[in-house]
């Protein structure tokens, strides 16, 4: 693949990519959330169509227009969600989408099947009903289901996710059987650890490009990390830095390197032994202990995919808490609905902006009143007060500088950068004492990027306990005077301001090397 | 299986056009249209049974107005069809599916009538309001079985409610055949509620009961709460995103629940209203179709409750006139459903054109 680009309106996910695929090689396929790993992927398999650029199999041009093309090409792909039909039987799912139907060819499949799985050491049972089956199993099943249309290449996206120690283990050894027989295996991955376990050679991907690639036996943890995680100084985010006016990153002059004003010995936010699911129902986050102080900005750091997500969500009060407890100036909020921990003074602003943050279709004024719309100062007689509603929006949107047509305008048309002020205003005019903010840059533009930094320290500054979850090194850097380090759901470092040093935070980052915390 | 398309207002994400009549206009064009093909189409199929379709249309459209008859008769049609199309739309604004209106309705009956009988010596002042309260309270808990089903083990709506329709058919027949049987009465039915059960017309004769004025006002109180209450805001807020409402604090699966047992007591009310109003007592058939028609009118609508009680006054007029029609022209009134399908069928269509247009604009 090369030249390769793609944008998605005004992101632009790919820019001039490219990739070069050995036969019977694992290649991993590294980089932050974001990079355009997955990005670049979806073109090779036609679920995109690439602005520019070319795709060569064996030497020959090919247009990969839908995955159909891609299958007859011999290329497969299994996504980090599984796409099954999950009350048909393993067979029916494999041959689902070939011309192998009819009773007869389903005998036939199995037997194929049954073979596949032998020779990969790919262990499912083929009549079993694919709900009844485990995760791993079920990748399993999706992994057969490529080899059975005669893949010769295999991508596979972030596999190890939702896996135990011991499948991830079954998993290399199957790839390596896979490869031996000439097919050609993509490893998109975040775990440094488990890209060196595997790979023969390593892309590193960043901003839509690939930075470079290595060969296994030329680099190691700390090399690779460092890749992943970038220069502390790159040109790019010393740009940021300078554009922001806040000097280098880390250096004391800066605004935002300032000291909190001194912060208070109690805690205002206690989590002790958070135990958190995700979606699938496997545990994300394993026991995790912090405490903030007001005034406090706590940073945690981490790749994405090691429990960011559902730490964010428990801490939010979203997402069931399923041991341990969280309290908000002292009163414990675990187990309770959503609207207590909001009336208890907890703000959230996800990730997802788009899909958790607003009602796309409803008004900016509408989404300003979400979640205080019980609130006295909006109702009168038992009615909502959609003057006084309006007034208020009016004023907020003012004072957050929210670019929109007007208060009745849909909150979905805004752009990314007013969607973020929208939902910032919304958890500052709730006056929160927690705070808890997930990639709150992310695909913002500079200007909208500083105004999140000065609401994150008008709230530190008003006594508010902040928790920012970040994949961004150099705005935890900036921001936080404590930084934590998240890796597969459990704290695996800790450190304080005048202490980021990018390498080692990396390296932790990666999971390379845990300390006691 | 969110209800996103269909309650999407037709504006929305298109660029706004310059002037106020403009957009007015642009909003109207797909009900025109769909409106005008639901009619040629209907007309070319009565032509080709041999009918004229002109003197079909002319007495859909003209028998409500020309006779007092007739009028009445619409209004009367249209209390139940705008309580069941509101007890459509309602859950439906958190995009849960409520089918069950018929079931509501007949349960509704069934108390509504059972305690005309048994109380059957009491004033009016003192039964009347019992019996509307019974019908109302057996439609909760008609579809507040359906609603713990769903919110308890996340049993799907769309089958418990439909299921419950059946459920309800033998309800009434038990209560027709066996309870308070009135042998007398030709077909399954039980006997005359007390005098005191039964509502007064209005004006006339011939009157409407009294019933018109408590849809109008419940009409009216689904309009003001779901606009200007907190409640109503909720019921809006997890429709249109229920992660964004959930992470805000709204507990969307129980507001989803309460939405669901609302629109039975509504199903449940109009039971009522037709036993107290229309019947004088519960009897099989009574449903009529207004559990469909409801639902049509909810889609043509587009769960507005501004709008209900227009489309519904609409497809009164075409459900009175379409007995008119059998008996002058001939043409089964069976046609007038075809036409409200094909209303309904042509404007979703011309969404989906629409959201075409839209998109290979931008």
């Amino acid at each position: 693949m090369s030249g390769v680009s793609k944008s998605f309106g005004p992101v632009r996910a790919l820019v001039d990519a490219d990739l070069e695929l050995a036969g019977g090689e694992v290649h991993g396929l590294v980089g932050g959330n974001g990079a355009g790993k997955t990005t670049l992927m979806n073109v090779l398999y036609g679920l995109y169509r690439p602005d520019s650029g070319e795709i060569r199999v064996d030497g020959r041009e090919v247009h990969v227009r839908s995955p159909r093309d891609a299958i007859d090409l011999g290329i497969g792909m299994v996504h980090q969600h599984l796409l099954q039909v999950s009350t048909y039987s393993v067979v029916e799912n494999v041959v689902l989408g070939t011309k192998g139907g009819g009773t007869g060819g389903l005998r036939a499949a199995a037997r194929r099947i049954g073979e596949l799985s032998d020779r990969f050491g790919l262990a499912v049972d083929p009549r079993a009903r694919t709900d009844r089956l485990s995760v791993g199993a079920r990748q399993r099943v999706e992994i057969l289901k490529v080899l059975y249309r005669g893949a010769r290449v295999l991508v596979l996206d972030e596999p190890t996710t939702n896996l135990t120690p011991q499948e991830v283990d079954g998993l290399f050894a199957s790839l390596r059987e896979i490869v031996a027989e000439a097919t050609s295996v993509v490893f998109i991955s975040h775990k440094v650890r488990e890209v060196l376990a595997i790979c023969d050679r390593i892309s590193v991907m960043r901003d839509g490009r690939r930075l470079t690639t290595v060969e296994r036996s030329a680099t190691d943890a700390t090399g690779l990390a460092s890749l992943m995680v970038g220069e502390p100084a790159t040109e790019q985010s010393s740009d940021v830095a300078a554009a922001l006016g806040l000097g280098a990153v880390g250096g004391g002059a800066a605004p935002g390197a300032e000291p909190a004003p001194e912060a208070s010995a109690a805690a205002r936010l206690t989590v002790a032994g958070l135990v958190v699911h995700n979606d699938q129902g496997v545990p994300a986050v394993h026991g995790v202990d912090l405490a903030v102080g007001a005034g406090e900005v706590l940073g945690v750091a981490g790749v994405a995919g090691n429990g960011q997500v559902e730490l964010a969500e428990a801490l939010a009060g979203v997402r069931r808490v399923h041991g341990g407890a969280v309290s908000v100036d002292g009163a414990d909020l675990a187990g309770g609905p959503t609207c207590r921990w909001l009336d208890a003074g907890v703000a959230y602003v996800p990730e997802d902006r788009h899909r958790d943050g607003i009602l796309g279709a409803a008004s900016v004024t509408e989404n300003l009143l979400l979640g205080s719309q019980r609130s006295g100062s909006y109702r009168r007689a038992g009615l909502l007060d959609w003057r006084r509603v309006r007034e208020h929006a009016r004023t907020t949107i003012d004072r957050y500088e929210i670019k929109t047509p007007g208060p009745d305008a849909p909150a979905g048309n805004l752009s990314g950068g007013n969607i973020q002020r929208l939902v910032l205003a919304r958890a500052f005019e709730r006056q929160p004492a927690v705070l808890v903010l997930q990639n709150p840059t992310r695909g913002l533009d500079l200007r909208s990027t500083r105004f999140v930094y000065d609401r994150v320290h008008e709230a530190r500054d008003r006594g508010c306990a902040v928790v920012l979850i970040s994949e961004d090194l150099d705005e935890l850097s900036l921001l936080a005077d404590r930084i934590v380090v998240l890796y597969s759901g459990r704290v695996v470092g800790e450190r304080s301001r005048g202490d980021y040093d990018a390498y080692a935070l990396g390296r932790l980052m990666a999971g390379v090397v845990q300390e006691g915390s | 299986m969110s209800a996103a398309p269909v309650l999407s207002e037709p504006e929305a994400g298109a660029p706004a056009p310059r002037s106020r009549a403009a957009r007015v206009l642009r909003g109207a064009l797909p009900y025109v249209l769909a409106l005008v093909l639901a009619f040629v189409v209907a007309g070319i199929v009565i032509a080709a049974l041999g009918y004229d379709p002109v003197e079909a249309f002319r007495t859909i459209l003209t028998t409500s107005f020309r006779t007092d008859f007739g009028f009445t008769e619409t209004l009367t049609k249209w209390v139940p069809l705008t309580l069941l199309a509101l007890g459509f739309t309602i859950p439906l604004a958190v995009g849960r599916f409520n089918i069950g209106g018929e079931g509501q309705l007949l349960v509704g009956a069934t108390a509504a009538a059972g305690v005309g009988i048994v109380y059957a010596e009491l004033p009016t002042g003192v039964l009347l309001p019992l019996v509307l309260v019974a019908g109302v309270l057996a439609g909760v808990v008609w579809a507040g079985i359906a609603a713990f089903l769903m919110g308890r083990f996340g049993v799907n709506e769309i089958l418990s409610t439909v299921l419950l329709n059946f459920v309800s058919f033998q309800v009434l027949d038990y209560a027709a055949t066996e309870v308070w049987s009135d042998p007398a009465a030709g077909v399954a039915a039980t006997q005359r509620v007390g005098e005191g059960a039964v509502l007064p017309d209005i004006g006339g004769p011939p009157g409407v009961h009294a019933g018109i004025l408590l849809a109008a006002l419940v009409t009216l109180a689904t309009i003001v709460v779901t606009r200007r209450t907190a409640a109503g805001f909720e019921l809006r807020a997890a429709g249109t995103n229920p992660r964004a409402a959930g992470i805000n604090g709204i507990r969307v699966e129980r507001v989803a629940v309460v939405a669901l047992v609302i629109g039975g007591a509504l199903g449940g009310l109009a039971g009522a209203l037709e036993v107290s109003g229309v019947h004088g007592r519960a009897l099989e058939g009574m449903q009529a179709n207004f559990l469909l028609l409801g639902i049509i009118i909810g889609l043509i609508a587009r769960g507005s409750a501004v709008w209900v009680p227009v489309v519904a006054f609409g497809i009164a007029v075409l459900e009175v006139g379409a007995s008119s029609m059998q008996r002058t022209v001939g043409v089964p009134a069976e046609m007038v459903l075809i036409i409200e399908a094909l209303i309904l069928i042509f404007l979703l269509l011309s969404d989906v054109i629409a959201g075409r247009l839209a998109r290979r604009a931008a």
